[in-house]
């Protein structure tokens, strides 16, 4: 059973042109039995399996696929109009298949758990999404009470009000390639056992980029989260997996990388954390599991905190094992008395790079935490007295007095890190230059002397 | 013929100092410290290089200038003046620290090339130098007027230093732990603001686009400085002269009474 949305702004039919005629042709004689549609028909009566081919063109929306295993394919240049009005395409049914699908004219609708979107697919258990394009949308995808739904090589552009993807109980859902722009969060995920997150590129969320909530079993591998206001988050779930990612250039007082709270049993490996406020924020991780991950010019690269009503029995146990902490305010922050942290194998680029025996592992444990990080996290304001003389001189006392220590965590065989310095020959020069200015004006001195 | 004009006094404090070996000693130690984080990213390495500056040139510079200005033979010679003890004193100071400014300004731009900071870093980190150059020259000359005695002045200065620099911090953190439950950015960002060191390096810090600005503080500091690259490093200079100029005239004003 089909229906289609009646729309106050239907547009005029147009004429189609030479060139979608030769389409329509064509689609007819490689697709038999497969409906094809012009701008400006209405969307026929769709049978349980059927296939549905759009010309290019401007189609009225908003329309709604209640039959199941119906496949849409767009032509390059076929675009549905929502006409403004609440979301543009509806499915309802179980198998149905969208391609090349590009959709405007979005309602206003910002909720995050039922917006106005492009594309709702509620129910459709093992829906494919391919291609879909909307631009200056208020929310992209709308996933709700569906199984194993794919959503691939999304191009979703949003007015910062609304998710570009969000999910409520979608096991198995994947969300694979694409790019999703100016989203209030780039994709929601919340009761999404199983899913899966790749190879997506999430840029100028406004809050998070990638949220995941109430969630077992999650992997997000491979994306690029860059530049939104709050970070990524892993929230209240277990045995999340998030491996390859690029977490960058999110600043503000609640910004970090990624986020893990409440999260038991989680395992990041192999993911980087760029200039962000905290690279990577624990709170109340249980049996969290960090290996191989790359720090690089946060605030603070690694920052276990405490839930505010957490009990001793929420703390983060968190195990971190060869890591590359290059270039960070403070390296590991831990705001929680309660927390196990196990370092192993890391590499500081602050720690002294003694190897004697050369085999790649540094002769003395380095202190890679500190008082004044630690309030740093929990006063955000103090970051501003890092690099200070009187920060560096007392971080430098606690690191070798071990009296002075408030809590301090040690990597008992750091690595050695590779270098991120430059090694051109200006360094020598200037410093040549230095001795020669210096003895010169000793020379200079005496002689008048 | 014309006699030679004689030499201010500005002039001839600017050669003594511009000439005197332990200032090119001094800044020779930039450059040679900043191999230690060669290995570094630039930024760190220009922040490291900042910290050692900010630890090492304040009692130099003190160290350097307060006899000099503080000696009994030249303060003999202020009261014996035609011209005015206040202006020539001024013009002293001035003299003096733009004497130590050059060596050091120089031994800074070394060291941000031997860290690999590309060009606006290394002018932020000269600029911040020069910063706390002018601001603990300017200082030298108010000890210096103050006890008129150079052992005085230098021990002076050097409690100043411990206090102004080696003890602030953590003093601010203190009061920060102290006032957690209380609204503590008024006093943070007067601090932050009044400190001609500390204004240099948070100054440095927002040209190097650190990760740090991420309190109220911070992004007030940064809302007020904009985002053009070396406004911050304008700002912290404009303010450590301005602060200078105030020091080195109240300096001249203290040093005009004593030497009635």
């Amino acid at each position: 059973m089909t229906r289609e949305a009646t729309s106050p702004r239907r547009r005029r039919p147009s004429r189609p042109g030479p060139a979608a005629l030769a389409l329509a042709c064509w689609l007819a004689i490689g697709h038999a039995g497969a409906l094809t549609l012009a701008p400006g028909e209405p969307l026929p009566p769709l049978t349980p399996g059927a296939e549905l081919r759009l010309l290019p063109g401007v189609h009225a929306g908003p329309w709604t696929i209640e039959a199941a295993g119906v496949q849409l394919v767009a032509a390059p240049g076929a675009v549905l109009d929502g006409g403004g009005r609440g979301t543009a395409l509806t499915v309802t049914a179980p198998g149905v298949r969208i391609e090349g699908l590009t959709v405007t004219g979005v309602g206003p609708r910002a909720d995050l758990y039922a917006p106005d979107a492009a594309l709702a697919l509620l129910g459709a258990d093992g829906a494919e999404v391919r291609g879909l394009r909307a631009h200056d949308v208020t929310a992209g995808v709308h996933v709700e009470g569906a199984a194993d739904v794919r959503l691939l090589d999304l191009d979703l552009r949003g007015d910062a009000r609304g998710p570009g993807v969000t999910s409520y109980l979608t096991p198995g859902l994947r969300v694979e390639g694409g790019r999703l722009e100016g989203f209030l969060d780039g994709a929601y995920l919340e009761r999404a056992d199983g899913a899966l997150v790749a190879d997506l590129e999430v840029h100028g969320s406004r809050r998070y980029g990638l949220h995941v909530m109430f969630t077992a079993g999650v992997t997000l591998r491979d994306n690029v989260v860059v530049g939104g206001g709050v970070g990524s988050a892993v929230m209240y779930g277990r045995d999340a997996v998030v491996t390859g990612n690029l977490l960058e250039g999110h600043r503000g007082p609640m910004a970090f990388g990624l986020l893990l709270q409440e999260e038991r049993d989680a395992a990041l490996r192999g993911n980087t954390a760029r200039g962000n406020t905290v690279g990577l924020l624990l709170v109340a991780a249980a049996g969290a599991r960090l290996d191989d991950n790359r720090l690089e010019g946060n605030g603070v690269g690694v920052l276990l905190d405490r839930a505010p009503t957490g009990s001793a029995a929420d703390a983060s146990s968190v195990a971190i094992a060869g890591h590359a902490f290059v270039a960070n305010a403070a390296d590991l922050a831990v705001a929680d008395e309660e927390a196990a942290l196990a370092l192993r194998g890391n590499g500081f680029d602050r720690a002294p790079p003694l190897d004697l025996d050369g085999d790649g592992v540094l002769d003395l444990p380095y202190v890679a935490t500190s008082a004044f990080a630690a309030r740093a996290a929990r006063q955000p304001d103090l970051m501003l007295l890092a690099y200070g003389p009187g920060i560096a001189l007392w971080q430098r006392l606690e690191a070798s007095v071990p009296g002075l220590r408030a809590a301090a965590f040690a990597d008992p065989a750091p690595a050695i890190v590779a270098s991120v310095g430059r090694s051109g020959g200006a360094g020598w020069a200037a410093a040549l230059a230095a001795v020669a200015l210096a003895l010169g004006g000793f020379a200079n001195a005496r002689g008048r002397a | 013929m014309t006699p030679p004009r004689p030499l201010s006094f500005e002039a001839l404090h600017r050669r003594e100092l511009a000439r005197d070996p332990w200032v090119w000693l001094v800044a020779a130690v930039l450059p040679l410290t900043a191999f230690s984080w060669r290995s570094l990213a630039p930024e760190v390495g220009v922040m490291s290089v900042f910290g050692v500056a900010a630890l090492l040139l304040p009692p130099a510079v003190l160290a350097l200038l307060a006899p000099r200005l503080a000696r009994r033979s030249t303060w003999a010679l202020w009261g014996s003046l035609a011209t005015r003890p206040a202006a020539a004193y001024r013009g002293a100071v001035l003299g003096a620290t733009l004497g130590a400014l050059l060596p050091l300004a120089a031994g800074a731009a070394a060291a941000a090339a031997v860290v690999g900071a590309d060009p606006v870093a290394a002018a932020a980190l000269v600029g911040s130098v020069v910063a706390v150059v002018v601001a603990y020259g300017a200082l030298a000359g108010l000890v210096a007027a103050a006890t008129l005695e150079p052992a005085r002045a230098v021990a002076l200065g050097a409690v100043v230093w411990g206090l102004g620099v080696v003890a602030y911090e953590p003093a601010l953190v203190a009061l920060a732990v102290a006032f957690a439950d209380r609204t503590f950015e008024p006093v943070l960002a007067a601090a932050m603001l009044a400190h001609p060191l500390e204004i240099a390096r948070v100054a440095l810090l927002r040209t190097l686009d650190t990760p740090v600005f991420v309190g109220p503080t911070g992004l007030l500091l940064q809302r007020w400085w904009g985002w053009a690259p070396l406004g911050p490093a304008f700002w912290a200079a404009v303010t450590s002269l301005l602060g200078a100029a105030l020091l080195t005239f109240v300096a001249g004003g203290v040093l005009a009474r004593r030497s009635r």
